[in-house]
């Protein structure tokens, strides 16, 4: 094909009629193009689109924030605000003398000499001086009206119950950063790319823990340190199926929002960041231990008129029983030598292995970071088995030992501590106890608080069933035990023809003083404190009196 | 034709680049009142959040305590649960009544 020379169509001599036609017609396609071309213009003009606001804006960064803390009845415990953070750039700094002097004037908890520092060095152009200044303190600042100075608002993590919920929750960093209990698990979480909130509309994560309980539990607790000139105080509930952590309380407590306390010494959370040799409500074990395994029944006797001597170790009971006594009268009496006997019956390794399934012997962990690990002998001979018998030279956390005893009142299900509710049904623990063993241990419990002679007896409401085991364990310290210085606590559970609920008092270094009759012993402080928390908390839990709840017992 | 048609395009330019601007123009008015929007949002959810922490420190377990007790309330007692259709001791009633005053015992239900 033969290319036709430029201006062939529109060049020289007058345009054909094709020409002219086809001319034309380009021109109205071109009209037409223009014309939707400004037809769209003016569309995007006047018609309010949706889509095009949104594109048209940079997306304004937002800062992360952590979930809400709430309750099981969704009361808040922890939540996040916007708090202003002063920074400087110090090349903007005009009077570095002044700004120091002001500051640390208004600021007082500021330190001076390493704030010049900071600022001296003029080549930077940002240094944060105090993170998360209070609403007063920011206007304080901002009216010294100097150069050089500004605000960032930034997320704060605020507690407002205090040192209500304490150790339990945890501290976050100064970037809002969880570095310890349940606020630390929610940043593991998050970063395995889990979510730990029921519902994603909600971003709240829901403790087990009722505020009603923990303040009652904590009210207490606090009452008892007092009445008793205790120098601490723990206290556990549990949901005895399940679980979960309806009241953790460890006194003195500490507030989150002050993280001094939670890293302060004398401070430590007795619960789950300790353990401690805790004495005879360890018999539980014992006696559920003979019980399950066949070596006795709560009929059978043994000879606690004689101590215990092994080797250069003589063990004697504070009053010697005249008589051999059943199983039952030596849980009723807490006979040191009646349990000691019964565990040596069983033998060493039968104890060890019986305490490995209950999960005595192994480290566990809950939601609010590990729990310290249980402390077992190093030799496991005749004596380390009498001794462990009635709860010494084992040492293990309180949390932990509660839920092993949950097992035994919870019809001989396994119990691992929770401190967020499940979602959904928990997975139901195994079963590691025979229903006969079980059935004994809730006869025993409850006797010990119903009969004239039980330990436990200043326990009993008789609304609620109490039943339980008392303990005053010597605290060892230098060279040995030191005679007046116990832990003094009441393991219970109620109400006890069905156990829903198990408690756990500790009283840390009790004294002898009128209202516990000059005695340090579980069973005249312990035991009347839990009792005045089970009357107060059954009825936050739902748990009904006996006359009405068609029970017998 | 031709000159009609550069009259016509140009008269498009011109009117095109009106819109443009008000297009762009109102863009910029747009973006500045969607930021606007956005502070403020920002602003009421932080003032939620403070809100939110407030009421919850007001209505912290020890202060509601307080109160309570102040109201002359206390925890329920056993004596306080009642079956349903248990006849029970009106208070109401009984401060009416002045005369009819002798308390009444709960009464515990025998099985």
């Amino acid at each position: 094909m033969q290319l036709a020379p430029a201006g062939a169509f529109l060049g020289d001599g007058p345009p054909l009629r094709g020409e002219r036609q086809r001319i034309a017609a380009l021109a109205l396609t071109l009209i037409i193009a223009l014309g939707a071309i400004a037809g769209q213009v003016l569309r995007l003009a006047l018609v309010p689109r949706g889509e095009a606001r949104l594109s048209a804006v940079e997306p304004i960064a937002r800062f992360s924030l952590r979930p809400d803390i709430v309750d099981r009845n969704g009361s808040l415990i922890a939540t996040d605000v916007l708090a202003p953070s002063l920074y400087a750039d110090p090349a903007l700094i005009v009077d570095l003398d002044e700004v120091v002097e002001k500051l640390s004037q208004t600021l007082p908890s500021l330190d001076a000499a390493q704030l010049r520092r900071s600022l001296a060095d003029r080549s930077r152009r940002f240094q944060w001086i105090r993170r998360g200044l209070t609403p007063i303190e920011a206007q304080r600042v901002h009216e010294l009206g100097l150069p050089g100075l500004a605000f960032r608002r930034e997320p704060k993590r605020v507690y407002p119950l205090g040192a209500l919920v304490g150790h339990v929750i945890g501290q976050v960093n100064v970037d809002n950063r969880g570095q310890s209990g349940i606020e630390r698990f929610i940043d593991e979480r998050i970063a395995e790319g889990g979510h730990v909130w029921a519902s994603p509309q909600a971003r709240q994560v829901r403790l087990a823990m009722d505020l009603g309980v923990q303040h009652a539990v904590t009210d207490e607790l606090g009452g008892a340190m007092r009445r008793f000139g205790a120098s601490g105080a723990a206290g556990l509930v549990l949901e005895a199926r399940s679980g979960e952590v309806i009241a953790a309380v460890s006194l003195p407590s500490v507030d989150p929002n002050r993280p001094a306390e939670v890293m302060d010494a004398s401070r430590p959370d007795r619960l789950q960041g300790g353990v401690f040799e805790l004495g005879s409500i360890f018999k539980l074990m014992t006696v559920a231990m003979a019980l399950d395994g066949g070596t006795a029944t709560l009929e059978k006797t043994y000879d606690t008129t004689r101590p215990i001597e092994i080797g250069r170790y003589t063990i004697r009971d504070l009053h010697p029983a005249q008589q051999r006594l059943s199983v039952r009268d030596i849980f009723l009496q807490s006979s040191n030598v009646g349990a000691g006997l019964m565990a040596l019956e069983a033998g060493a390794a039968e104890q060890l292995a019986f305490l490995a399934r209950m999960g005595l012997t192994e480290p566990i962990r809950t939601e609010a970071g590990p729990v310290a690990p249980p402390m077992l002998p190093q030799r496991w001979d005749r004596i380390e088995t009498v001794t462990i018998g009635y709860g010494h030279g084992f040492a293990v956390a309180p949390i932990q030992f509660a839920a092993a005893a949950a097992t035994l009142v919870n019809g001989g299900f396994r119990v691992t501590p929770r401190f967020l509710v499940a979602d959904g049904a928990p997975p139901p623990g195994e079963r590691i106890l025979s229903a006969p063993t079980v059935e004994a241990l809730r006869e025993v419990m409850r006797l010990n608080v119903t009969a004239p002679r039980g330990t436990g007896r200043r326990a009993e409401v008789a609304a609620y069933r109490v039943g339980g085991k008392t303990g005053t364990a010597e605290m060892p310290g230098e060279g040995g035990y030191r005679r007046r210085s116990v832990i003094a606590s009441f393991l219970g559970a109620f109400p006890m023809d069905r156990p829903q609920y198990v408690t756990l008092v500790s009283l840390f270094e009790p004294q002898p003083v009128e209202a516990s009759q000059g005695q340090i012993t579980a069973g005249v402080n312990a035991a009347p404190t839990t009792a005045r928390i089970i009357e107060r908390i059954a009825p936050i839990l739902g748990v009904l009196p006996r006359r009405l709840d068609g029970a017998v017992q | 034709m031709a000159r009609f048609i550069d009259v016509l395009a140009a008269a498009f330019a011109v009117g095109s680049a009106v819109m443009l601007y008000n297009v762009s123009y109102e863009t910029r008015r747009l973006e500045a009142r969607i930021q606007a929007r956005e502070r403020l949002a920002e602003k009421l959810e932080s003032d939620i959040a403070v809100l939110k922490a407030e009421r919850a420190y007001l209505a912290r377990p020890e202060r509601i305590e307080e109160l309570a007790r102040r109201q002359g309330l206390e925890p329920i007692r056993e004596r306080q649960y009642l079956r349903l259709g248990q006849p029970f001791e009106d208070p109401i009633a009984r401060m009416l009544d002045r005369s009819d005053t002798e308390p009444s015992e709960s009464r515990s239900s025998r099985r």
